[in-house]
């Protein structure tokens, strides 16, 4: 047998041997090695290799709606997917490939010299493999973020975007409040002080009457216009207020008559005085009250602040 | 009549009379302030600062607010408003909250709070005014505020 025929020789017995391999030692191993041949291809196409990537990676909305939510398990993707995609790497075991081929060698009781022949092209194929293998393993980990910056960075841009779309809106709703809130300032420095009392207090109703809308007719508003001339007027006398409590409560559906009114009027004047008025020298909006809090679930953890007015309850870990 | 007969007749008047204006408020003004936070850039916006709600906010070591949405309506006894907080990839948040009971007496309101998204709910007593702000990190560098206030209109 010449020595070029014993090669071809070789050469199909080495064929057949790898077959016989993949197919009984490790079918498991051959479906993982066409990936890693398939991988091999992508390799050496960017293109290809990006989609791939891509596939594998949480949309750039889902991960800004993540970052809007601190969702941890989105947070964490750039960093889950750098660490599975090296797990996955670092997987492929060539060397186990080779010694499994191997023992095929060995089982067969080849020859002495053909069976160093046979290992050398083995251990030469394996070699070259596992070259581009690493070279393949070093391209996928480059195109994957930095751990250190993973998400951050991916988002930056969707969420730069999203915050000046929604500028524009606060923009808008922002200065209507300045507006209102620099009306209010102008107003406050002029007028005296009664005059700002009625403004303000004028000012108020409106806003509430505005907010309730419809619910009101035109009536109603003539009697609280009537309320801030009153209040423009100064205190009432403690008979006016007796007066126009009485007045009250002779209107139909109060459900008294008028010598229970007269009566009470009698004993709050001689027994206890006039009902207590609100507190005139709170502003509005200062922190006032009380907030207890009498049941709460959340499935996370959950922070109660109770302070002066304010109750502050904190989120964390939101699912 | 005499004295005492007119002073029990005045006790009587004053309980009914008094009793049912104090049951007689069936809904509550609800203010809610959607209020979203960061650490990076400056400025809280006048609104927040005249609500005094900067105050737990820079507590937080948040340098910039703003106010993204606010709300200011009736809701009914047992009734409730539903505010979208926010909507993001299309998946909505909304705030809910829900008017148990109102004691005018004493100026208290019971709310239920809640965010169906989040699983989270919680049962408040607001008197005189009392706020809740329900905060939520939403990232290491931004934060989420929710204030609600309920507030009584003046008895009729």
């Amino acid at each position: 047998m010449s020595r070029d025929r014993q090669e071809h020789s070789l050469e199909a017995l080495l064929q057949e041997h790898l077959s016989q391999e993949l197919q009984a030692v490790a079918p498991r191993f051959e479906d993982f090695t066409a990936g890693v041949l398939a991988r091999l291809d992508e390799a050496h196409d960017p293109e290809a290799l990006q989609m791939a990537l891509r596939a594998d990676t949480p949309s750039a909305e889902e991960l800004a709606d993540a970052r809007m939510f601190d969702d941890p398990a989105y947070e964490l993707a750039g960093a889950f997917l750098r660490e599975d995609t090296e797990a996955e790497l670092a997987a492929v075991d060539f060397s186990a490939f080779a010694q499994g081929v191997w023992d095929g060698l060995d089982a067969e009781a080849l020859a002495p010299e053909v069976a160093a022949a046979l290992k050398e092209e083995v251990a030469e194929a394996v070699a070259a493999r596992e070259g581009a293998w690493a070279d393949f393993a070093a391209g996928v980990m480059a195109a994957l973020p930095a751990e250190t910056v993973t998400v951050a960075e991916l988002l930056t841009e969707e969420t730069e975007a999203e915050l000046a779309a929604r500028d524009g809106e606060w923009q808008a709703f922002t200065a209507r409040v300045f507006e209102a809130v620099d009306a209010e300032a102008r107003s406050l420095v002029r007028g005296t002080v009664d005059e700002q009392a009625v403004r303000l207090l004028r000012a108020e109703v409106e806003d509430e009457v505005e907010a309730l809308g419809p619910r009101f007719d035109a009536r109603f508003s003539v009697e609280v216009d009537r309320e801030i001339f009153k209040a423009g007027q100064g205190p009432a006398p403690w008979w006016k207020k007796a007066w126009d409590w009485v007045h009250g409560a002779l209107q139909p559906g109060h459900g008294l008559g008028w010598a229970a009114a007269a009566a009470a009027v009698v004993l709050l004047v001689v027994a206890t005085g006039l009902p207590p008025s609100p507190d005139p020298t709170l502003p509005s909006g200062a922190l006032a009250g009380t907030v207890t809090v009498e049941q709460l679930s959340f499935e996370g953890n959950v922070t109660v602040m109770p302070d002066e007015g304010l109750t502050v309850v904190w989120l964390s870990d939101v699912r | 009549m005499d004295l005492k007969a007119l002073v029990r007749l005045a006790l009587v008047a004053a309980v009914l009379g008094f009793g049912s204006r104090a049951t007689a408020q069936e809904s509550v003004g609800v203010n809610i302030v959607v209020i979203e936070a960061a650490k990076s850039g400056q400025g809280i916006d006048k609104r927040i600062q005249e609500l005094k709600l900067n105050g737990p906010i820079e507590d937080a070591g948040y340098t910039q607010a703003k106010v993204m949405d606010e709300l200011e309506t009736q809701v009914a006894r047992e009734s409730s408003v539903t505010l979208e907080i926010l909507k993001k990839g299309g998946k909505a948040r909304n705030l809910k909250v829900t008017v148990l009971d109102v004691d005018v007496k004493n100026d208290a309101v019971k709310l239920e709070v809640s965010i169906p998204e989040f699983d989270f709910k919680t049962t408040t007593n607001h008197k005189k005014g009392g706020r809740l702000m329900v905060a939520h990190k939403r990232s290491k560098d931004s934060a989420l505020f929710l204030a609600v206030t309920p507030k009584l209109a003046p008895a009729p």
